[in-house]
């Protein structure tokens, strides 16, 4: 499996010098399966590009959309996909029960008073709802996708894929959390992220952010680092960039999660997730 | 004794992008953020629309509150509610200080008032902190009066058609300067015998009346020619009209404004350099110039 970013940034997008290592496009994954078969993962503001660059490689597309929230953030690049206005365009959507809901409110209501001047009945690609997540997993091709749910305010999925030996876990806009409820709790998240190739997981605060801001559904750093160690993940990727966070600032975190993983586990492998940049698992 | 200096208008271009936010390298010059303009006159404060540009802009309130006696009065104008003209308000850390007085205009020409749009956007599903949750003394209003006066500015404004669900313009008058903001307008259906309707030439007065002899302009100025002949009825302008119609109405500064997503910095300066020499030529002494992030102008 390849993975990669076109969005990092949580909340808002955020253009800018300050920005221009790690990224200011809001969520955006691009997952390429062993088949070649791609799987999208949210559609904040870097869906843009990489539509672009779906058409130019392969001409058409046909392709799985997974939803994993529908807060802005993960929705709001959906009306630039440029595949959505070809009709030769192929998009099984499916993740959150309510991602279609969240895919056409940037869209005009019909009331004329909408966010954006077409409709998603407007659009031109066959899409089509699987509503495969909610129940269980999802095959695609040779790989196995299946859910947790998010500790986050009106919740959403995080997301595994197998695919022969090899495990990748997304999973953002996540507060972990002691005080969450059973499903939710920090040791739900660690079984579902054990022996991970990879973990890509929120990582949007620092400890000393998130005392003023529990609750709010994100991770200070250090949490999320204690989540690949005690998970014993190969990789850990910090994601979800606070929208104040300057790239040097991003650097200095992740220097840091790589200096206290040092005492306990030397051997994993700590980044911070950068637009444009490409992992294989 | 020295006279007092006389006051100016302060436009700063927060966000200058149109449609959607565009971060990279390849937008650093000219910006990536969408709309928010901010006007200062005096202690007047103007806002004209709330893209993601807005954030900054608050960001950069708070750090003045003290130089301020800890006070914020905001007029914040929307031009419409398209998402690039009002994503960054839940973002407007403006809105969450307490005692910050916020009003805010718009068109009641809208099949839902306002004030629900700007809650359907800040709706529990979408976004986790609601309106009524922002801290700030907020008003908001459907503008009805053509002319409003905010201390020493004066406010015109007028209902532009040519854009899908439609939009406002704004012109600020203040000090013996004027100040328009018309962003979001198909000129060219205006203008252009082969896209005009039985509507066009009204709208087309009254555009011209409304930016006579501005000091300057902040225009829709997104496409090419070319590029506009593959984008008729979305809503925007060509570089052309908007440069042919400001001249007409003696403008003294253009400033392009709503730039292309898919228009880099490259791309902005080249078209910057095609539209000099083709000014030279005509001799309108208009200053031309594409706005830039950050820019700051006195007029
Ligand atoms: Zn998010
Ligand atoms: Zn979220
Ligand atoms: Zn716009
Ligand atoms: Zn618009």
């Amino acid at each position: 499996m390849k993975v990669k970013f076109w969005g990092t940034r949580g909340s808002i997008p955020v253009p800018g010098k300050d920005t221009t290592t790690y990224g200011g496009n809001t969520t955006c994954l691009e997952i390429t399966l062993e088949s070649g078969r791609k799987i999208i993962i949210d559609a904040g503001t870097g869906i843009r590009l990489l539509g672009q660059h779906l058409l130019a490689e392969a001409g058409k597309i046909d392709i799985h959309l997974l939803i994993t929230h529908i807060h802005w953030d993960h929705v709001q690049g959906f009306p630039f996909f440029d595949p959505v206005y070809d009709p030769e365009s192929k998009i099984k959507i499916d993740g959150f029960p309510t991602c279609i809901k969240g895919l056409s409110v940037p869209f005009d209501n019909k009331m004329g008073d909408g966010f954006f001047p077409l409709k998603f009945d407007d659009l031109k690609a066959e899409m089509s709802y699987l509503d495969t997540l909610n129940g269980g997993p999802l095959k695609v091709d040779n790989a196995v996708v299946d859910s947790i749910p998010l500790q986050h305010p009106q919740g959403g999925f995080g997301l595994r894929f197998r695919e022969g030996k090899k495990t990748l876990v997304f999973l953002t806009d996540n507060e972990l959390t002691e005080e969450a409820w059973a499903g939710r709790h920090p040791e739900d998240y660690v079984k579902f992220c054990k022996d991970a190739d990879l973990l890509i997981h929120d990582a949007q605060y620092t400890p000393e952010e998130l005392e003023k801001r529990k609750g709010w559904g994100h991770s200070d750093y250090v949490s999320t680092l204690n989540l690949g160690l005690k998970a014993n993940v190969k990789k850990l990727v910090l994601f979800h960039h606070d929208p104040s966070r300057k790239d040097p600032e991003v650097a200095s975190i992740k220097a840091h999660c790589e200096e206290l993983a040092r005492k306990s586990n030397p051997d994993m492998l700590i980044d911070a997730a950068k637009e444009e940049s490409e992992l294989t698992v | 004794m020295t006279p007092a200096k006389p006051s100016k208008m302060y436009v700063t271009f927060w966000g200058t992008r149109g449609s959607i936010s565009t971060p990279g390298r390849s937008t650093e010059k000219y910006g990536g953020n969408t709309p928010c303009v901010f006007v200062q006159y005096q202690d007047t404060n103007i806002i004209f629309d709330a893209g993601t540009g807005i954030r900054g802009l608050g960001l950069q309130l708070f750090e003045e509150l003290e130089d301020r006696n800890g006070h914020l009065s905001l007029h914040l104008f929307l031009s419409h509610t398209h998402w690039d003209h009002i994503q960054g308000f839940p973002f407007f850390q403006a809105a969450y200080i307490k005692g910050t007085e916020l009003v805010i205009y718009g068109s009641s020409n809208k099949g839902q008032f306002l004030e629900s749009i700007l809650s359907r956007q800040m709706d529990v599903d979408y976004f986790p902190v609601g309106l009524s949750e922002m801290a700030a003394e907020m008003k908001i209003q459907e503008m009805s009066d053509e002319t409003m006066r905010l201390g020493p500015v004066v406010v015109d404004w007028q209902e532009q058609i040519f854009h899908p669900g439609g939009s406002v313009r704004y012109r600020l008058t203040a000090g013996g300067k004027k100040v328009a903001y018309a962003t979001d307008v198909e000129l060219d259906r205006m203008f252009r015998p082969e896209f005009q309707d039985e509507n066009s030439d009204g709208a087309l007065r009254d555009y011209l009346d409304f930016i006579q002899g501005v000091d300057l302009l902040i225009a829709d100025g997104q496409y090419t020619e070319k590029e506009y002949a593959e984008k008729v009825d979305w809503g925007h302008t060509s570089i052309p009209v908007i440069l042919e119609l400001a001249e007409r109405a003696k403008v003294k500064q253009l400033a392009i404004f709503h730039h292309d997503p898919q228009h880099s910095d490259k791309i902005l300066d080249s078209l910057w350099h095609e539209c000099h020499a083709g000014i030279s030529d005509r001799e309108s002494g208009m200053n031309v110039f594409w706005a830039r992030e950050g820019m700051t102008l006195a007029v």
